[in-house]
């Protein structure tokens, strides 16, 4: 969750972060073109890590001169696979001691020093070494023309490694000694020798330890663990069909990787940009636009721009290289003609390229391109010069709009707000020119003037006149925003304040749109963020909102309309985004508020909405809790001002549709006066020419942005997918999340112009034509099956989830707020979380002690059970089950549990002795509540939101919450899943 | 040569297809600039919008009279994009003011297509018809 940057230290080449990262053959890029350079070819990583740690042994091993060539091989044999890597690392590189230690070795240490060296036996050094028997002068010379970094570098990467280390699991190198051979190899740009040998060998033992190059948020090391067990668990490849009217069980019982297109390298895998920060829905890309329509498959990107990373390449200071023609920037895929020009991977257009990008800001020396972090990963940043500003970069600046009507004080949300606002005064994300300002409202405007240092005390001012244009009425724009470094006392004493001032206020209505109004005012001349917090519908002029009197926010009948009733709030966001002002909102309604008009303010001005319904500080203290924990993460992420984004695709293919929020400047342009990292976008591409020339196709997109530090800043991400003519290939390395997670934005889109009924009828006819174009390419056996490739078995189980979701579901009659929530989250939510949301996780819990995956992370143990369907033939009465879906997780204890099991976890004697619902699970010392509650808070951390928890009893009243969920069965209106599926199938053979 | 009704009516038709002919090609202009990057959405919707009940009223001005000078003929070639005009305010999004374009939709390129494609047939649209007002102009004029 946090983002390890590189130190911030002021010369440029130790800003290059990452020394200890090895270049990689860009060459080989997408199979198109030939490597023309062959110097830039360094063959792996560890053989780069070692490279640049380990070259002083080569000179110890000049020293051993006396030793015949035969012998050294001999001993080669014998001593390598006794080398202990201990001691290859073990040098700390103290370089005096080394080199002093040529002198004086003993025989047997440098014996081993030269094997490691000489079992490459065409080693460039190593064949000079023993041939030649040159003076050692001589010897020691040519090695350090061969080996890369001059001493003094090496010590930089080792001072740095304790920062990357995470990203380089121990296990990558260890087990493979012979990469130490590397060293002897390493190239350096002016190396002459074209016979330059590759231990192909090592290339790829220094692979499986950098498979994951962005660590998922939060929990680096259990969940790569995790996912190179789920490998070895899946029983499956990608190629295989699976027969979805056979196979009971096709979600994965751990987590869903996203399938890697097998085309491309491993080493372009690894310069692709991370799944989590963008993916596309086909990993390989259809040729023409007839081909795609024929495989039914939504084409689109979904990125993920801002997302937290463990790791991410800081690139400062030089020239930022772009294409001529494109625009794009220089990334992984491009090719070096030679060290002048290069070629885009996007237009193909040749390139000058500029002597400084010739630098090697790890070893400081000239030549070869290839090593900068540029051209070797698929997410870099970059610090923009006074090119890329319109204007200087705004400070941060946060405006709080609360709702203090008399409804909103009986929700007792003010306290929490306060409490936590002040305690996380001191991480909101800025420097010191930081801003911060409150307005409360209720039918009339509150002002706070919190600059008057002098007596520590803050003013209230309350707008006069309500009738004459409140929007008007400014009283004294300097004292409303104040920097918060020099104000901090009176804010927080403000803070304490707050909720005193109100406790008594029997005022109901509320004035948001003039608020909002008044807060855009304040911050036209800078931009900034706008935090709202409403508890109720606004229903004071200008922008009041019609309630739903006569059904009480239950629509009876499906709504026909569910998008916004007025464009007041719509037009506002307009103007904000205009003046780079995003407003985000939290809705702590009991209610109807009208989400579908609210959410407009946050939609296109790039803000979000967070939606606690029947938020009670006293009756629902879960609702409470995951409150406080999103309002806490949202006060202390990242946060990015007055930003763009821009997707550059092929001149062949184009962007037809942005989902998300922020506003559509142009084409290919997304305006985002503010960007925070959970908010993710989705573009749908069309293929406008045939893509037959290509042999793979790269998406590059650019987020500019300013950082709370007023830094101007270009985040770079590029995802290179391979181009295929054959539609079995296409079906087979679709990304069936990824498509799902399209799929709903178009639904989300659809129910919006047209009707709810006719996205879901759309939804169920999609799944009809996705399975029918894979079908037929083999019609061998159409009796009774349904084979369908194993990358898109799960589109009909999540396309029965998603027709039955909040968001579209027909029965059931959910609140026209929760509906246009939920529509809004399938146009924002990242994919995984959306998955979540719609196919929830089910887990078992009463069996976590003997069906579960293990992961070790250090002393802990955690215990993962198995995932299983969301069905009643899996609920046991005898059981216990999580059920997480995203925002909230449900404990559900079955009528029969043993005795045992709520003795050990809840510490109560019965199953009737335990409350009906309960909202915190108590911590035994005892090995199973143990392992339950590592579970529970490895699902809490595994996400940057709050979450609810919430625990019933079989026989509580709540129940439904939790069965509403079982998606896989049938309900009153709905389908089961294998009555969908049957459907299908009739669909498919009429 | 006696000015009728139907001759004033297709005199004032002539010189109105003349003007729909200019909102034509503005429109085409302005989607045009649209679609290449030139032009903020926003600024092009508000001066887009205001002229779409200019252009609708001008055409269904024509039409009545030619409803009332009894020209059913020439009404019948119009009744299809009346009803396209009337279709499309209906469904128009919700918004405070007179206007079909709406700036946070109009980017999505099967909208922006569209827009396009529409301004290219009401230009052919209306350029027929001028021609055909014209013939129908002096055929009435001539006819006495």
């Amino acid at each position: 969750m946090t983002t390890i940057r590189p130190s911030n230290s002021s010369s440029f080449p130790d800003k290059m972060v990452n020394p200890v990262f090895p270049p990689m053959s860009h060459s080989i890029g997408n199979g198109i073109r030939p490597p023309t350079f062959p110097p830039n070819v360094t063959p792996s990583n560890s053989s780069q890590v070692n490279a640049s740690i380990f070259p002083p042994m080569m000179h110890t091993s000049n020293i051993n001169p006396t030793q015949t060539p035969a012998l050294a091989n001999v001993l080669n044999t014998k001593i390598n696979p006794a080398v202990s890597l201990p001691t290859p690392y073990n040098p700390t590189l103290q370089p005096p001691h080394l080199f002093s230690s040529n002198a004086t070795s003993t025989p047997p240490l440098s014996n081993v020093y030269s094997t490691t060296m000489n079992s490459t036996p065409l080693a460039y050094v190593g064949n000079t070494n023993v041939n030649s028997s040159a003076p050692p002068l001589n010897t020691y010379n040519t090695s350090q023309i061969s080996s890369l970094p001059t001493p003094p570098n090496i010590y930089s990467p080792v001072s740095n490694h304790p920062a990357i280390r995470p990203m380089y699991p121990t296990s990558s190198y260890l087990p493979h000694p012979q990469v130490s051979q590397q060293q002897s190899q390493a190239p350096s740009a002016s190396y002459p020798n074209p016979q330059y040998n590759f231990n192909s060998n090592s290339a790829a033992a220094g692979h499986p330890g950098q498979s994951m190059p962005y660590g998922i948020g939060g929990n680096a090391v259990g969940t790569t663990n995790q996912q190179t067990n789920n490998n070895l668990n899946a029983p499956l490849s990608n190629n295989d069909m699976v027969d979805l009217l056979k196979e009971k069980s096709v979600i994965n019982p751990f987590a869903e990787e996203p399938p890697m297109s097998p085309f491309l390298s491993e080493e372009n895998q690894q310069m692709n940009c991370s799944p989590e920060v963008m993916r596309c829905s086909l990993n390989v890309i259809p040729q023409t636009k007839e081909l795609l329509n024929k495989s039914r498959l939504p084409l689109g990107i979904l990125i993920h721009p801002f997302k937290d990373l463990e790791s991410l390449n800081v690139i400062q200071g030089t020239k930022i290289v772009r294409c001529d023609s494109c625009k794009s920037y220089i990334n992984p895929f491009i090719t070096f003609l030679d060290n002048t020009r290069w070629r885009c991977s996007i237009c193909y257009r040749v390139n000058d390229l500029p002597q400084e990008f010739l630098f090697d800001p790890v070893t400081k020396t000239y030549g070869d391109p290839s090593r900068r972090p540029e051209v070797r990963f698929g997410t870099v940043e970059y610090t923009a010069t006074a090119d890329y500003m319109a204007r200087p970069p705004q400070p941060a600046m946060y405006l709080f709009l609360l709702d203090v009507s008399h409804n909103a004080i009986q929700t007792g949300y003010l306290q929490s707000f306060c409490d936590i606002l002040s305690e996380c005064l001191n991480g909101l994300p800025g420097d010191a020119r930081t801003k911060i300002g409150f307005i409360t409202y209720d039918s009339r405007i509150h002002y706070y003037d919190l600059s008057d240092r002098q007596n520590g005390l803050f003013r209230v001012i309350i707008a006069p006149d309500l009738d004459s244009k409140p929007e008007d009425f400014l009283p004294m724009p300097d004292g409303l925003m104040v920097t918060l470094c020099e104000c901090r006392l009176i804010v927080e004493t403000f803070l304490n304040e707050l909720p005193k001032i109100y406790q008594d206020n029997n005022e109901t209505d509320s004035a948001l749109g003039a608020a909002l109004q008044i807060a855009g005012k304040l911050l036209d001349q800078t931009g900034g963020r706008i935090t709202v917090v409403q508890t109720r519908i606004p229903n004071v002029n200008p922008g009041a909102l019609h309630e739903l009197i006569s059904t009480g926010g239950h629509a009876t009948k499906e709504p026909t309309i569910i998008g916004p009733t007025s464009d007041y709030y719509k037009k506002l966001s307009l103007d904000y985004a205009s003046v780079q002002i995003a407003c985000d909102l939290f809705l702590l309604n009991s209610h109807h508020i009208d989400l579908a008009t609210l959410s407009c303010i946050a939609k296109y001005s790039g803000g979000e909405v967070k939606y606690y319904p029947g938020f009670h500080s006293v009756q629902k203290p879960h609702e409470v809790e995951r409150f406080e924990n999103d309002f806490r993460r949202y006060l202390q992420r990242k946060i990015g001002f007055e930003a763009v984004m821009r997707l550059r695709s092929p001149p062949a293919m184009a962007i037809q549709t942005f989902h998300g929020n922020g506003f559509v400047r142009s084409v290919d342009l997304l305006v985002l006066p503010n960007v925070n990292p959970d908010a993710a976008f989705g573009m749908q591409v069309t293929i406008e020419d045939s893509l037959a020339h290509y042999t793979s196709v790269t998406f590059q997109a650019a987020l500019l942005y300013t950082s709370s530090k007023s830094e101007r800043r270009i985040r770079v991400h590029t995802l290179s997918l391979p181009v295929s003519s054959n539609l079995t290939e296409i079906c087979s390395n679709a990304d069936q999340e990824a498509i799902i997670s399209i799929i709903a934005k178009m639904a989300a889109d659809r129910s919006m112009t047209s009707s709810i009924q006719e996205a879901r009828d759309a939804m169920s006819n999609v799944a009809c034509d996705i399975l029918k174009a894979c079908l037929s390419n083999n019609l061998s056996n159409r009796a009774f099956s349904l084979l369908v490739p194993y990358s898109l078995r799960l589109i009909p189980l999540y396309m029965l989830s998603m027709i039955k979701s909040t968001a579209f579901r027909a029965g059931g009659a959910p609140k026209v707020d929760d509906r246009a929530y939920y529509l809004d989250l399938c146009k924002t939510l990242p994919t995984q979380y959306l998955i979540q949301i719609l196919y929830p996780d089910l887990y078992p819990i009463h069996t976590i002690e003997d069906k579960s995956q293990i992961i070790q992370d250090g002393e802990d143990e955690l215990h993962i059970p198995q995932r299983v369907h969301l069905s009643y033939q899996n609920i046991d009465s005898h059981g216990a089950y999580i059920l997480d879906s995203s925002e909230h997780i449900y404990v559900y204890i079955g009528k029969a549990i043993s005795d045992h099991f709520v003795q050990n976890v809840f510490n109560v004697e019965t199953f009737s002795a335990l409350p009906l619902d309960s909202y915190s699970l108590p911590e035994l010392e005892n090995p199973l509540s143990m392992k339950i509650h590592n579970f529970l808070s490895y699902l809490i951390q595994s996400r940057p939101h709050g979450v609810a928890i919430h625990i019933m009893r079989e026989d509580s009243s709540n129940r439904q919450l939790f069965t509403r969920h079982l998606i896989d069965d049938k309900s009153e209106s709905t389908m089961s899943y294998v009555e969908f599926l049957r459907y299908i199938r009739e669909q498919i053979v009429k | 040569m006696t000015f009728t009704f139907v001759a004033v009516a297709y005199i004032t038709a002539l010189i109105l297809t003349a003007l729909l002919i200019f909102f034509a090609i503005w429109h085409i202009i302005a989607f045009d600039e649209l679609k290449n990057d030139h032009k903020n959405p926003i600024e092009q919707c508000k001066s887009l919008n205001p002229l779409i009940i200019p252009e609708y009223g001008t055409h269904i001005f024509i039409n009545f009279l030619f409803l009332f000078g009894g020209e059913w003929l020439t009404l019948f070639f119009n009744m299809p994009l009346i009803a396209y005009h009337i279709n499309k305010f209906r469904i128009r999004p919700v918004m405070s003011g007179f206007g079909v374009y709406d700036p946070t939709t109009i980017m999505n390129a099967q909208i922006l297509n569209l827009a396009q494609r529409e301004g290219w047939i009401k230009l052919g649209f209306y350029m027929i018809t001028f021609f055909y007002y014209l013939y129908c102009m002096i055929a009435e004029l001539i006819r006495e």
